[in-house]
């Protein structure tokens, strides 16, 4: 063995290989050396600022707290995370992805090792900020232990938009800084979540309080565990096999993620239930526009795992097979889940009369909502670019739900008006928004919904018919134990040859 | 233990593969035996990448089947990716990376561990001549060093078929002359090869086999030799013909008249002191009655000789006939 490949073993065999090649290659990398100086940089300079301050000088500013945190923040948050954006489509564009997938390596691990280069890197950043922190310390006025978990929730943010990114990354173009765009609004409704409960630690119950509240930590944490895993599975899906079943990790994400926040709900305080709930949603939305967005295949591969469990596994994979039929099933499952959830806190705060009823019927309409762009793509068998119609479709819905409250000079809107599109239907819906019911308007909202769900499960049957036939060609295969008897006879898909 | 692998490595039977508003490929069958080498031929846009990318579980196809080994590539995409390796036409190239260290991570990602893996990435090191450009930058690597480097990675997993698309495309002579030993190495070692290029000579040289592609579909599946000799697909016959060189002592456009004027002769390609010409039918009598009448028309013939049929003219004659028959179809 020469000397060339004794330095090579720089990484232990257990590591795995996309977390090795993303250090090496990441830790040389520019934009990470620029960032870890720029902010050890600023960190010398306000350490500075306080030093002199604390020697009688008259340079320390009034925000060296402020400045500090900025520097911090805007690092963890934006410059480390958004060098995600880049993970999938450098990959593609330089024709790498091709030669990682013919590896052992799964999709699954190229994305997670992908992150959790990103994430090793930017605890690095972190680590070197701690004696700084120390130091601060000993100049006084300042709580150390609520820096220390500031600086710990700005990592866990970061390390989720880090995989936001990472999960946008393969998208073409604008498309990406769209979708990022979209998508930053619920990452940040989690921020702001936080940034009340750091704010709260000045008074009582926050997290970063005297006496942290272990219910807000846990939920913060699980929600945050859990958009990594979910942005991750989506990230992974861009990049699989078609023969591999990704839409079933994304939707028991999304699912696993319900199930969590029932549980949250049960377990915190009232006031908390809500925020459960809420925290959710997007993760939700999400998973319903990824499952409107498919189209089902043949290909054996993807039913042999959910055929080998039998009947239960075929039930199942009824839900979670890849596909827009499977998707009104999930869809359904999700919005009973909503309705569980607002069963639970109903009882929990006692509110069944005031606004349970109003609650119901909108989460019903919000699964009706996530529904109602795959009705008009159902139409539109050939459309590409799948997602962005969604997207649009639903920003529709939103500009006619602006239109119809303008057109009323801001109070409450036609409800009728409003039922004509399930999502105006649901934001109109919202008892925070209007709290007073609108019977006409909702009687037409569910009249909708009803139609609209009956002509889907219509034109779901080729979906079906499309796993039906995937089904048995798994069965097949399973049954004679090897594919080298695969019937050729069926094809691999049913494309309209000229 | 695995199954043995069969005689006929591979099977393609009936393949389409079609695109939102491409139609690639149009029904190609053909089959591959271990140990051959073959040259997958074609013009840009023929449909070769498309094939070959079905082949190595990258893309699938529309209809049909792709069976490698005992596995279909759609069905068993895992099984068919230990039997295969795979060198695009543009090998990518990462950023902050050595040579060693790109090799020794895709020698990670195919599982290997330890002292397995530093021999096996020494081994392929040595074999591509790699070892002298170990610390080198990869991004520092020339068009033939990285081609090296892009084959290394392919026998990292050590396969039985391998698929090279365009391998040759922008190398120098002596870098091809490189690339040439490394194929004729690996044929040796029984490996089963498939090459696709544009040089049809070399492949002519490497190849066992030639399959042509043309707008989706195999026009021609056969040998070298037979090509020459005038063998197209479906057993039809590219009518015989006699490729001669000659040249003139003046201006050669009258030599170019005088083909076009005389039918069974036609030009194949002008040059500044004379013409390639071609003679229907390979009868040394009529090539003689030929070049007897050129210099009885006046013709000064200062230099002739007979050429031995080349690969890209019989590729071109086939295109053609190709061509005309689906115009008459």
């Amino acid at each position: 063995m020469t000397a060339a490949i004794h330095n090579v073993q720089d990484f232990a065999d257990w590591l795995p290989p996309m977390l090795v090649k993303e250090l090496r290659q990441g830790l040389r990398a520019k934009m990470f050396v620029s960032a870890f100086v720029a902010v050890q940089a600023v960190m010398i300079i306000l350490l500075g600022f306080r030093l002199t301050g604390v020697m009688g000088g008259d340079y320390l500013p009034d925000h060296v707290d402020d400045y500090q945190w900025l520097a911090i923040g805007a690092t963890l948050l934006i410059l480390l995370p958004v060098r995600g954006l880049t993970a999938i489509s450098e990959e593609t564009a330089q024709k790498t992805l091709d030669l990682m997938q013919l590896t052992s390596m799964s999709t699954t691990r190229l994305v997670w090792g992908k992150w959790c280069a990103l994430a090793s890197q930017t605890l690095l950043l972190v680590v070197a900020l701690l004696p700084y922190q120390v130091l601060t310390y000993f100049f006084g006025e300042v709580d150390v232990f609520a820096n220390l978990q500031l600086l710990g929730w700005l990592v866990l943010a970061s390390l989720v938009l880090t995989a936001l990114c990472i999960a946008l990354s393969s998208a073409h173009g604008w498309v990406k800084f769209v979708l990022l765009g979209l998508a930053a609004l619920p990452i940040g409704a989690f921020g702001l979540g936080l940034i009340e409960q750091i704010d709260r630690g000045n008074g009582a119950g926050g997290i970063v309080s005297e006496g942290p509240n272990a219910s807000w930590v846990l939920m913060f944490l699980y929600t945050g565990a859990m958009m990594t895993v979910f942005f991750m599975a989506v990230a992974s899906a861009r990049v699989s096999h078609v023969a591999e079943n990704t839409s079933a990790t994304i939707r028991c994400t999304a699912l696993f993620t319900m199930l969590g926040s029932m549980i949250g709900i049960c377990l915190s305080e009232s006031d908390q239930s809500y925020a459960w709930m809420t925290l959710s949603m997007p993760m939700l939305m999400w998973a319903a526009m990824e499952a409107m967005t498919e189209q089902a295949s043949v290909i054996p591969g993807i039913y042999m795992s959910w055929v080998k469990m039998g009947k239960a596994g075929e039930l199942w994979g009824r839900v979670l097979y890849p596909g827009w039929g499977t998707g009104i099933f999930f869809v359904l499952l999700m919005t009973a889940g909503l309705e569980v959830e607002v069963a639970l806190i109903a009882s929990k705060t006692g509110t069944w009369k005031d606004g349970t009823a109003d609650m119901f019927g909108c989460m019903f309409q919000f699964g009706m909502a996530m529904l109602f762009p795959g009705a008009v793509l159902s139409a539109l068998p050939k459309a590409r670019q799948r997602h962005v119609f969604f997207v649009l479709m639903q920003v529709a819905g939103i500009a006619w739900f602006v239109a119809c409250t303008a057109a009323n000079g801001g109070s409450r809107p036609n409800a009728v008006l409003l039922a004509l599109c399930p999502t105006s239907a649901f934001l109109g819906w919202v008892p925070f928004t209007y709290p007073s019911s609108h019977g006409v308007g909702h009687a037409v909202a569910v009249l909708m919904d009803c139609l609209m769900l009956i002509w889907m499960l219509m034109r779901a049957q080729t979906e079906f018919d499309t796993i039906r036939r995937g089904e048995l060609r798994a069965r097949r295969l399973l049954n004679v134990g090897a594919t080298a008897s695969a019937d050729s006879s069926i094809p691999v898909s049913s494309p309209q040859l000229p | 233990m695995p199954p043995p692998l069969p005689e006929t490595l591979v099977r393609v039977n009936d393949v389409h593969r079609l695109f939102p508003n491409v139609y690639a490929v149009k029904g190609i069958s053909f089959d591959i035996h271990r140990g051959q080498v073959v040259g997958f031929i074609g013009a840009n846009g023929a449909g070769k990448t498309t094939t070959m990318r079905m082949m190595a579980t990258l893309d699938v196809p529309s209809e049909g089947q792709i069976m490698i080994g005992n596995e279909d590539v759609v069905q068993r995409p895992d099984r068919v990716r230990r039997l295969v390796g795979w060198m695009p036409d543009n090998y990518g190239t990462y950023t902050h990376m050595t040579v060693l260290e790109y090799l020794d991570f895709f020698a990670r990602a195919y599982g290997l561990k330890g002292k397995e893996r530093a021999n096996r990435v020494q081994e392929v090191m040595d074999f591509a001549d790699l070892t002298p450009l170990a610390d080198r930058m990869m991004n520092a690597l020339s068009k033939g060093m990285g081609q090296r480097l892009c084959f290394g990675r392919m026998l990292l997993p050590d396969p039985e078929f391998l698929i090279l698309d365009e391998p040759a495309a922008g190398l120098d002579p002596k870098a091809r002359m490189e690339f040439k030993n490394l194929v004729r190495l690996l044929s040796q070692r029984g490996k089963t090869l498939f090459i696709s290029s544009h040089i049809l000579s070399e492949l002519g040289e490497m190849c066992d086999t030639l399959l042509f592609i043309d707008a989706g579909k195999i026009v021609y599946h056969g040998g070298a030799e037979s090509l020459r000799r005038g063998g197209a697909a479906n057993g039809e016959m590219v009518a015989e013909r006699t490729v001669v060189d000659i040249t003139v002592a003046g201006d050669p456009s009258a030599l170019v008249e005088w083909a076009s004027m005389n039918p069974g002769w036609s030009v194949i390609e002008q040059r500044r002191d004379g013409a390639r010409l071609a003679m229907v039918g390979d009868d040394a009598q009529a090539l003689a009655g030929g070049l007897r009448k050129m210099v009885m028309d006046g013709l000064a013939v200062t230099d002739f000789h007979r050429e031995e049929r080349r690969l890209e003219d019989a590729f071109v004659d086939m295109i053609k006939q190709q061509a005309a028959r689906s115009a008459h179809s």
